[in-house]
């Protein structure tokens, strides 16, 4: 526990939205949704050597890594919204694209 | 200073860093819908929904696919005709019939061979001398993989009875999955090779059922008011087609595969041997499935279900003056579970390590009439290998979470500026009756072919909060 106390896992995660609507008619509106959000992790895990231990480790290990995960989301809808009389009509067309991407890495070192 | 981390960098030591691990990828879909809902006087109503999804999963034409949908209900307490004062107060039909697609997989490029250089894995001596580094095969793939679709039909009925003061609704479905989208297992070797093994559209599987809810609402004079529900579903799973019997994945399972799914069964029920009793030694006896006088893999069979025969949940909450309180209770009933664990503290093939109480009731020439398997050092008569005495009934019953409050009187409030203040406690998965003898009757499997297989997940926490809330 002592010997990893210098270790850390970190998790930085950001996301939010930005919108747009737009109304052409009374009955008829259009609306383009941006979302996105980050994920950002580092870790660092030292592994100590164990003399006491009765099957101990000769090296030192240093691992670092990190991964970076975004992803965002493009939405755009149309709205048709009517009624008349005793009918009433609420349509919506749209049309949306999504990506999520994934990037990580992690290096070691040996000491001995 | 081998010890101290704080002098330890990346750039330190004798040998340059090496890379262990490295990745870059990324999925996409790419959507087009459209959907209209028509009403008629609050009377009928009319839903139709069509969708096209393209997905970077797949490749070439089986990339997207269109999934048209259709509903319509029918408000039968608004007609000129119903008496909503009656003992009936509302009614409704609904009828529905949809496809989905899904595409959620745990690998990016599924429809791709994946391939890694190799220093550890692919070594080759081309020549008898040096070595050259070679790739190796790390995931299989399949070019012809294709979205997997869910065809549903629900009808239901909502109803309010006494004064709306009953209500609930009643609902049958019957969703057909089509293209099941599993890994092959039977396509690669689970020990000799490192790839994992492809995706594809296997089968069909049909899960049809009832889902049932009530809630009674009321008040007892000026303070109390209370509302009871429960909700009841039944499910019953069968895989109406499939192209060969599978296995579930094997990761990290010792002693081979405790999952089968074939055609004409559930999917992934429990597969080994049966055991029926003890020897006057403390050895199992299987039963002899096949009947010809000897007991081996042939007499492997179906010996147990992780499908519960319902799942049900009660929500109780109270108020009595100041004070409110609400009970969430939640549950399965009938379904096995795959006590994977009892593999290192049962049997023989982990002798070394700790035991189970179980084994203290191991049957031995100082205990003839044992309950439980002779202790022996190895492994013993293909006892540690799947068998049903790792299958134990899962059902269970969970006080899922319990909130106490009480809310201070507004007019000791007023004379302090604050506008309200509840404290409250909030205890989760407070206790759960279950006769399962594993961490966690809750067990999460590794794929939809290895449902009901518990080895070695954390169990649920148990949480306890007290808390203030104010507002200004």
């Amino acid at each position: 526990m002592y010997r990893a106390r210098n270790d850390y896992d970190k998790n930085y995660n950001f996301l939010g939205d930005i919108y747009a609507d737009y109304k052409i008619t009374d009955k008829l509106n259009i609306k383009t949704v941006v979302a996105g959000g980050f994920n950002i992790l580092n870790r660092r895990e030292f592994v100590a050597v164990n003399p006491e231990a009765k099957e101990s480790r000769d090296n030192a290990t240093l691992t670092e890594g990190d991964v970076t995960q975004y992803n965002w989301s493009w939405t755009n809808t149309l709205n048709y919204r009517n009624t008349w009389g005793k009918h009433s009509v609420n349509a919506l067309a749209g049309i949306e694209a999504i990506e999520e991407r994934g990037k990580e890495k992690q290096l070691q070192e040996v000491r001995t | 200073m081998n010890e101290d981390p704080n002098f330890t960098l990346l750039s330190n030591g004798i040998a340059n860093p090496v890379v262990t691990e490295a990745f870059d990828g990324s999925t996409t879909l790419f959507s087009i819908f459209g959907t209209a809902n028509y009403d008629y006087n609050g009377k009928y109503f009319l839903t139709a929904t069509l969708r096209n999804d393209k997905s970077s999963r797949f490749i070439g034409d089986n990339q997207s696919q269109t999934f048209p949908s259709v509903s319509g209900g029918w408000e039968i307490s608004k007609e000129d005709f119903f008496n909503t004062e009656g003992f009936v107060n509302r009614l409704k039909l609904r009828l529905s019939y949809g496809e989905l697609g899904n595409q959620t997989l745990p690998i990016r490029n599924p429809a791709q061979n994946g391939f890694f250089q190799s220093q550890e894995f692919a070594d080759y001596a081309f020549n008898g001398r040096s070595i050259n580094d070679g790739v190796i095969l790390t995931q299989v793939g399949n070019p012809d993989l294709k979205w997997e679709t869910s065809k549903s039909i629900n009808f239901g009925v909502d109803f309010a009875f006494l004064d709306s003061r009953l209500n609930g609704f009643i609902e049958y479905f019957n969703i057909e999955t089509k293209d099941l989208i599993v890994r092959d297992n039977n396509a690669v070797s689970l020990t000799a090779i490192d790839a994992g093994a492809p995706f594809v559209n296997f089968g069909t599987v049909v899960n049809k059922g009832v889902d049932f809810q009530l809630s009674w609402n009321d008040q007892i004079g000026e303070d109390f008011s209370y509302s009871i529900s429960g909700n009841l579903s039944t499910v019953k799973n069968e895989v109406t087609e499939f192209k060969a019997p599978l296995k579930g994945n094997s990761d990290g399972i010792r002693k081979g595969q405790v999952t089968r799914t074939e055609e004409g069964d559930e999917i992934s029920y429990f597969y080994g041997r049966d055991v029926i009793g003890l020897t006057p030694e403390g050895r199992f006896i299987y039963r002899d499935v096949n009947g010809d006088g000897v007991t081996d893999t042939p007499d492997r069979t179906k010996i147990g279900s992780p499908h519960p025969d319902f799942t049900y949940g009660t929500n109780i909450n109270a108020n009595y003056k100041n004070f409110d309180i609400s009970f969430f209770f939640q549950g399965t009933q009938g379904n096995d579970i795959w006590n994977y664990n009892k593999i290192f503290t049962d049997y023989g093939f982990f002798f070394n390590g700790n035991r189970s109480t179980r084994t203290l009731d191991a049957r031995s020439p100082s205990n003839p009439n044992g309950s439980f398997v002779a202790l022996s050092a190895t492994s013993q008569n293909n006892e540690d290998e799947p068998n049903s005495s790792y299958v134990e009934d899962g059902s269970y019953f969970r006080l899922r979470n319990l909130t106490i409050g009480y809310t201070l009187p507004k007019s000791t409030l007023e004379s302090v500026g604050v506008a309200s203040l509840r404290f409250y406690f909030t205890g989760t998965n407070l206790f759960t009756l279950t006769k399962y003898e594993g961490f966690d009757p809750e067990v999460i499997p590794i794929d939809n072919l290895t449902l009901g297989l518990d080895r070695q997940i954390n169990p649920l926490s148990r949480i306890i909060t007290f808390g203030a809330n104010f507002k200004f």
